[in-house]
């Protein structure tokens, strides 16, 4: 190139030159950071397996603080205040750590889970401890959405809501405390708890691979768990067509997740998907579709139509149960009833020896009156509802109640028949043999005057187990 | 007055010019790869040596670990020294099982809990890797060993107990490799690591 007529070529020289040494610097510099980076990434890993075990100390000193005031463990045990919680030393940040703790469905068993962070890098560290209690249970009425308990007083005649605790909120709770001598007439046994924010709600976003006997989390939206599923691309809550974007592929999928057929997948497919494909594949309970105890539109139980044996029954739709005083007495009942719609059931009753369950994706509706041993729930009645839940008149009932949307207690009349009488169950879920069959993963448990194993090799004591995942 | 081209003085000061940033340039380049020459067999020491002593002790992804599940999510077992337990026998709290170290003190066994088949051990071992380099293996039961990728090149690997500390594992790992550098003959250098395992569930 000319410039003034002048012929430069040294400066091209100089500049390529220039490039070729530094693309040569550059490789090396990347070959000896590499080293750097690789040690880099290591001290990360090791810095978020430090913040794990951190989180892991910090739920532990939580769970001895609940022993050491003899206060009742619902499981998951999962605050807030355990959530993302940025350690600090000196007033710098080393890192962030979650953690939770649950039962391990091992005997006396229990888990904390902490999750540490440090610069990008995540480590899970899992210990393992042993417990005693008195028993473990359902938490005997929770709601995610608002409860309300109400008796009734008309001149001297009255009908009160007897409610076992703790009873747990994530909304209000009204009333939040005992009225003995009020109208409404209301008494609480136990902790009452409202806005309470680490109630856990169950999922059903799960599948069972049969292959290996284990559970695992399914990806939202990924009803058949192949690892393909389309997006809420418009934060709907749910996935429709309108997210396939017209592509055949998507669409393929969609219809393929799409397990119930109504033009949307959501917590509705899951759930039926958890009943009629992965638990049904784990117990064979022949609640898949088009099964023995799979029934298609609404259905009523009377006394004595149900088939001895069965374990399971599958209502797509409404399930109505209507004075089932048949008891089951003379023969041990161990009895659930899954609907995608509501359930409905009228006098529950069964024997000492029995366990009935309810689970409903839409409300669940149950009334009668209080006849004591006459007719009520003699042995466990453990009712889920993913709607609302609502009791009214009279009933005496023990067991867990887990409700997703709102609670509704009320006596309406005021007369001892219409007496509410809320149980806490009487089962002890920590036997499987006594774990009613069907409820929802992340079920609240309650455990009973908590104590941690000592930690030794005793026969009595537990060891804690850890593990790096 | 009208130019028409370099002056042989302005073309001479230019190559000069040139061929000194050339000069300081390929002295730079020439540095910096005889100390790349040099120095990268003892940092490729100082990761074998770092890798060995880390998957003994952490462990790694190993199916045959096992899964805990805990409300129905499944949580991997990483295989490793440092999460030694008891076994399916004594699920119930009972026993724990100490690693053993080989008479040679080159080999260490382990459990973890609760092992799928509780007569089956693990251990990580000096093994040879080729008819030149030995590597750190790893082996389930009477499975076929698997060579930890990475570790080509470990000359030795040594475990002792350590006493009045029964949670305590010393291990010991050496990395050499050859350095054909800038002397006039090649030599040896070495890397020798020592940690020690902390088994966190004695």
């Amino acid at each position: 190139m000319a410039i003034g007529n002048r012929k430069g070529v040294v400066i091209i020289l100089v500049l390529a030159l220039a490039a070729t040494f530094l693309l040569i610097i550059t490789a090396l510099i990347n070959l000896s950071c590499s080293e750097i980076i690789q040690a880099k990434n290591r001290n990360n890993s090791i810095q978020s397996y430090y913040v794990a075990v951190a989180g892991a100390e910090r739920m532990y000193v939580r769970l001895k603080n609940i022993q050491a005031t003899g206060g009742t463990i619902t499981w998951p045990v999962n605050p807030s205040n355990l959530n993302n919680v940025a350690l600090q030393i000196g007033g710098s940040t080393v890192g962030t750590f979650t953690v939770t703790s649950n039962l391990t469905g091992q005997t006396d068993e229990f888990a904390i889970i902490s999750t540490g962070t440090a610069n990008g890098r995540s480590s899970t560290v899992t210990v393992k401890y042993g417990y005693t209690d008195t028993y473990t249970n359902g938490v005997p009425i929770g709601s995610m959405g608002a409860m309300n308990f109400a008796g009734n007083k008309w001149w001297f005649l009255t009908s009160r809501v007897y409610a076992d605790g703790p009873i747990e909120s994530a909304s209000n709770i009204t009333p939040s405390t005992s009225h003995p001598n009020d109208s409404p007439y209301v008494q609480f046994n136990g902790d009452v708890t409202p806005n309470k924010s680490d109630l856990s709600n169950p999922s059903y976003w799960y599948k069972y691979d049969s292959a290996t006997s284990s559970w695992s989390a399914k990806q939202v939206y990924d009803t058949n768990g192949n690892g393909q599923h389309l997006t809420d691309t418009t934060n709907k809550g749910y996935v429709d067509i309108s997210d396939a974007g017209g592509d055949v592929d998507k669409i393929a999928i969609f219809q393929a997740d799409d397990i119930n057929s109504d033009g949307r997948i959501d917590t509705k497919d899951a759930f039926v998907s958890y009943y009629t494909v992965e638990l049904n594949s784990q117990y064979n309970l022949g609640i898949n579709k088009g099964g023995p105890n799979y029934y298609s539109g609404d259905h009523t139980f009377g006394p004595y139509n149900v088939p001895t044996g069965t374990s399971v029954i599958f209502v797509d739709g409404d399930a109505n149960i209507i004075f089932n005083a048949q008891k089951w007495w003379g023969n041990k009942a161990d009895l659930t009833v899954v609907s995608t719609s509501d359930i409905t059931i009228v006098q529950p009753v069964n024997g000492a020896d029995d366990r009935t369950t309810t689970i409903a994706y839409g409300d669940t509706i149950t009334g009668g009156l209080n006849l004591g041993d006459l007719a009520d729930v003699d042995g466990n009645l453990n009712m889920y509802s993913n709607g609302n839940f609502t009791a009214i008149l009279g009933g005496n009932t023990n067991g867990s109640i887990m409700v997703g949307g709102i609670t509704n207690v009320n006596t309406g009349l005021p007369s001892f028949l219409f007496n509410r009488d809320i149980n806490q169950g009487t089962d002890d879920w920590s036997n499987p043999a006594k774990m009613p069959r069907g409820l929802p993963p992340g079920y609240p448990q309650v455990s009973k005057v908590f104590v941690i194993k000592a930690e030794n090799f005793s026969t009595s004591g537990y060891k804690p187990r850890w593990q790096w995942r | 007055m009208k130019k028409t081209g370099f002056t042989l003085v302005e073309v001479m000061f230019s190559v000069f010019i040139a061929m000194y940033i050339f000069l300081s340039a390929w002295a730079i380049f020439v540095m910096g790869y005889k100390w790349w020459y040099e120095i990268s067999p003892q940092t490729e020491c100082q990761r074998i040596a770092r890798l060995t002593i880390q998957v003994i002790s952490e462990g790694f992804s190993d199916p045959t670990a096992g899964t805990d599940i805990i409300n129905s999510v499944t949580y991997k077992r990483r295989a490793g020294a440092e999460w030694t337990s008891r076994t399916s026998a004594d699920a119930q709290n009972a026993t724990f099982v100490t690693p053993t170290i080989s008479s040679d003190q080159h080999r260490l066994y382990f459990k973890l809990e609760p092992d799928p088949t509780a007569s089956n051990t693990r251990s990580f071992y000096l093994g040879q890797y080729n008819t030149s380099l030995n590597a750190l293996y790893y082996q389930y039961g009477s499975n076929t060993p698997t060579v930890i990728k990475g570790t080509e090149g470990l000359t030795s690997l040594t475990f002792e107990t350590v006493t009045g500390y029964s949670n305590l594992i010393k291990v010991t790992a050496t990395a050499q490799k050859t350095v054909m550098g800038s002397r006039t003959t090649p030599y040896q250098i070495s890397v020798v690591y020592t940690d020690f395992i902390y088994l966190r569930n004695v």
